[in-house]
Order: C-alpha cells, then structure tokens, then sequence
C-alpha cells in the first residue's frame, strides 16, 4: 500500500517531502524518463536572473572526499527564456516549481520577480542570497542581516508569491540571517547552499577550479546541513526546506526531526538517479510511525 | 519511470563479462540484457563503486557494441581513483551505468573518405564508429597514435574494420616515430583526399586537427573529455567555451551539447 506522504511547507501542499534543489536538476527535464519532475514534491529550478549570465569559465567542477566543488557561477539564460520556453512545459507537470532568483544588485532581484509576479507556473520564489561562486551581490547579501533585510524587503513589495530565502553557511550566525529575512517578510528559508571550499593540483601548483574557490556539496556537507537547520528551527518560526547531503530517507528524517518540512536533494542525483524513487519508497515505512511527520521533534 | 525505448535514457547493470589488457588500459565487456541503441560517440556514465569514494561517475566512451550479443566494450586506461578501480573489476562484477548519453559523430554528410583519428585511450569511440561505417559501405581511413606502443588502444579492432591504418608513436616504439596529427599532414596531401576527419584524444591533438581540417577545407569532428558530475546536461559543470559567444552565453556542455562537436565551434586551447 502507497502510503500517503504529503506534508505541508509553509502555504505550499507538497505530495511528498522531497525536493530537487536549484542547480542540480536544471529545468526538470534532463534525467527523463529516469528521474521526472514529479516525482519530487517540488522543483527548484536553475537560478535565474534577469539577463543572461555566461558563468564561470572551466574548470567548474572538481570531485573531493565525499562529494564535489563547483563553481558553476550560475550560468543561465535569464527570466525571458525560462518564462518562454520551460515555465509552459512545466506548467503541465504535477508538481511544485520553485523559482530560484539570483541578481547582482537589489534592483536585478527585483525585476525578476517582477516578470514572474502571478505566473500560474511558479508556486515560489526562492532568492539566492547566498551562492559563493559570483563577484558581486550573492554571498554578499547573505552574510549581512541589513542587506538581507533590504533585499528581502524590496521583493517583497514586489510580489505576492510564497518567497523563500536561502541562506548561506558561510557564515558565522545563520540564526542571524534567518530572523532578518523573516522580519522582512519571507515566508520561509531553505538552508543550506554549499560550503565554500577550494582543492589545489599539486602537480599543477595552483587551484583546480578557474573561479579558485567553489562550493561544497554532497554528503560531506551532511552534518554541517543538520546543524544549521536545527539552530535557524530554534531561532524562527518560518518553515524550512534543509538541504545539504541528503541521500537517503533516513537523511530526510534527520532534516524533519530538526526542524524542515521539505528536504531538498542535488549532488546524490549525480551519483544514482534512481535514489529519489528509492527514498520516496523507503520514507513510506518511516511515515508509518507517525500520525503526522515529526517536524522539529528532535528539539524536544 | 519505466524505459522501453532504447534510445531513451535508462539506468542498467552490465555484468562484466571480460577484463583484459589492452597495452596500458584494460578492456572491459559487459553483457547487458536490456534493450539498447547507442550511436557512436555518445558515452556511459558508470558508477565506479558502492562506496563513497570517489563519490561521481565517470563519464567513458562507448567503444563497441554488439547487438545480436548483447556485449557493449568500454576501454579504460588507469588514470586516477575512478578508472584504477573500474580497471581492477573482477568477471561477474555488475557495473552500474546510466546512457546512453550525448551526442555521436554525424552519421552523414561525411562524404566518400571520412577518416578517423585516435589519440592514446580516445581511440575507444572510434571502434564502435568504424563499425558503423563499414556496415554503411564507407570503411574508413584509421590513424591512431600515442606517446609509445604501450599507450595505443583499439589497434586490433580498427584494423580489422579500416579500409586503410596508419599507427604513430611519439618515441617510434611502433609505426610512424611522431605525433599522428604529422602522419594526417601528410595524408591530407595524398589522393584519395580525406572528405571528413572524426577524431577523439587529447585537447592539444584536437586543435592540431582542427588546424589541419581548416588548411585543406576538410570539416573536422571531435568528441571532447571532460569531468562532469551529472553527465546529462544539468549541472552545467562540463563547460567548453564556444568559438562565436553571444551577450549571456560563452559555454557550451561538453556532455548534452557534445561530445561530439564540430570543431569549428569550440575554443580548444
């Protein structure tokens, strides 16, 4: 018997408590047939920005001990072409899309969330306050509580869709950031983006990745993940989508009992595309210990 | 989530079915049950193994398949973690790979004397290639080269399929002593003219073709290696630059927009 594992982030119904994070699954479409936007509760699409942004040159990525940097410097075609030509195909789809919004000033956020403003496609914005891989804006907002507020604040004005902000670990109070963003009125914060980290080719003598410094991401970044959403789960009242290593429905639980009510999923999918279904199957048995998923139990 | 289509995306297990030396790289044959269609050029991402490290798969070449058995080759030449470890891989051992992935070589328009170039293990895409164009009715010119006789894949197989091989070493340890963009330079000039060169190897070797075909007005095509973690065209992290940027967009994907590009499209220096 399928069990039924909806759970409720924030105003958003999702039919199950995964998440494909902003990214890693592209628009949805690229593991098809073998991994397809429904089958996650929701899609975060790639970060999207006003204009087109080329991205980093290579080498973007380097592998390290249980998991990866990147430095992909959020390459993407701008708000017009996802509107144009992934936002109606989506639409169709059942499942939550999520908007990932990147800018390099306040008024670049802004205007994204302009365009997309009552899109039928979009259930969510999450703003990107807090990728380490571009020169100006990202990081930056995300590691100051008044610029978050500020940012936060002004795409707030500008739209009445369920706005998430994802908050960086880079950082030494995150409980900081999650009560800016919420007194600016976010509805709710994903956590966390990847880790800054860089590697070094010793032959080379210099660093692996063009950009220098990357992200780090995958199961190495696990505990630090949980940690983080545990403490934001104490500081505020918003819901939370945790991300950070996540590769098994055991995984997820961790992240609900800590305090998220949507768990995101990105490196593990690189490894083995079949892991989403095999965690959704796998969270049906954990469902049945409970009448309603333990959000934040693990505070108590 | 069920696959039917062969040339449709799938995850499967190839059960090895031999590991044998092949110089410096090893030859791995998997016998596979399920229902599939790869053109030549496109590649498998394998899983390397059930433990954390190294955590991503490695993208390989497909190298031959066999449809009536079943049996797909995958050349694979001991470089670091990954590769160490699929070579060690015992008979019977099951190898997790997602594909068929990318795009292959054209299949037309590669006029009457395509020709193909090997460097060192990127020889491996070029079986499986040279076998579609004999069964075309087009075998083709071969040249493969490396930096000794030890690093030469796919020697048996190319000559069994092309019309005409030629095999240099950068020490002269076999065939022509130089590089093998040397011995294309020198077949460029000769009649029957080449009308298309595939190629696969090292970067460096790529740009030389590149070069060559641009000389003699000979349209050249080359898959490219490259890291990449997800290998289907999500993660964008497998970037080569492209030769005509426009305003917001400089990079292609080597793994969804490639491997296999026309060179005269991307920056290989």
């Amino acid at each position: 018997m399928t069990r039924n594992l909806a759970i409720q982030f924030g105003s958003l119904a999702l039919k199950n408590p995964l998440v494909a994070v902003s990214g890693t699954f592209g628009y949805g479409f690229d593991y098809e047939p073998v991994l397809c936007p429904e089958d996650f509760g929701a899609i975060v699409v790639k970060g999207t920005s006003i204009t087109p942004w080329p991205g980093n040159p290579p080498p973007r990525i380097v592998e390290t001990p249980s998991g990866m940097l990147n430095a992909i410097g959020l390459e993407n075609p701008g708000v017009d072409v996802l509107i144009e030509e992934y936002l109606p195909r989506l639409a169709a789809r059942d499942t939550r899309i999520i908007v990932n919004v990147v800018g390099k000033t306040v008024d670049e956020y802004v205007a994204v969330a302009e365009r997309l403003r009552g899109h039928e496609a979009v259930d969510a914005l999450e703003l990107n306050i807090s990728c380490p891989n571009v020169d100006a804006g990202g990081m930056s907002f995300g590691t100051s509580p008044s610029e978050t507020e500020r940012l936060v604040g002004a795409v707030r004005d500008v739209t009445g869709a369920p706005l998430i902000v994802k908050l960086t670990p880079n950082i030494t109070d995150i409980a900081g950031i999650a009560r800016a963003a919420e007194s600016a009125g976010a509805d709710a914060l994903s956590l966390i983006n990847t880790l800054l980290g860089m590697a070094i080719d010793v032959e080379a003598e210099k660093p692996v990745l063009a950009n220098v410094v990357g992200g780090l991401s995958g199961p190495a970044i696990r505990p630090v993940a949980l940690r983080c959403v545990y403490q934001v789960r104490a500081a505020t009242s918003l819901p939370i989508m945790g991300l950070g290593g996540v590769e098994s429905a055991q995984d997820v639980l961790a992240f609900i009992l800590a305090g998220a009510s949507a768990v995101g999923i990105g490196t593990a999918i690189f490894r083995d595309p079949r892991l989403p279904e095999q965690i959704i199957h796998d969270l049906q048995a954990y469902r049945a210990r409970y009448d309603a998923w333990p959000v934040g139990r693990a505070h108590q | 989530m069920t696959c039917t289509a062969a040339d449709a995306l799938q995850v499967f297990s190839g059960r090895l079915a031999q590991n044998v030396a092949e110089g410096s790289a090893r030859r791995l044959v998997l016998a596979i049950e399920t229902a599939f269609a790869p053109v030549p050029g496109q590649f498998l991402h394998v899983a390397v193994s059930g433990s954390k490290e190294p955590y991503l798969r490695r993208p390989l070449s497909i190298a031959d398949w066999d449809h009536r058995r079943g049996l797909l080759e995958l050349l694979v030449l001991p470089v670091g973690k990954g590769t160490r470890t699929l070579a060690a891989l015992q008979p019977g051992a099951l190898v997790d790979c997602l594909g068929p992935l990318g795009n292959g070589f054209p299949r037309c328009g590669l006029g009457a004397n395509p020709l193909l170039v090997g460097g060192g293990i990127g020889s491996a895409p070029l079986i499986y290639l040279a076998r579609q164009l004999v069964n075309q009715g087009q075998p083709p010119v071969v040249f493969i080269g490396a930096s000794n006789a030890d690093r030469l894949a796919g020697e048996q197989s190319l000559a069994a399929l092309a019309s005409e091989m030629a095999i240099a070493t950068e020490d002269g340890s076999r065939g022509y002593r130089g590089m093998v963009t040397e011995a294309l330079v020198q077949r460029c000039s000769i009649r029957p003219k080449p009308t298309s060169i595939l190629a696969c190897g090292p970067r460096g070797m790529l740009a030389t073709i590149k070069a060559i075909g641009a000389a003699h007005a000979i349209p050249c095509y080359g898959s490219l290696e490259e890291h990449m973690a997800c290998g289907v065209g999500a993660c964008l992290g497998c970037a080569i630059p492209m030769v005509a940027p426009t305003d917001g967009k400089k990079y292609l994907r080597v793994c969804a927009d490639g491997p296999v590009f026309d060179l005269e499209e991307v920056v290989l220096s």
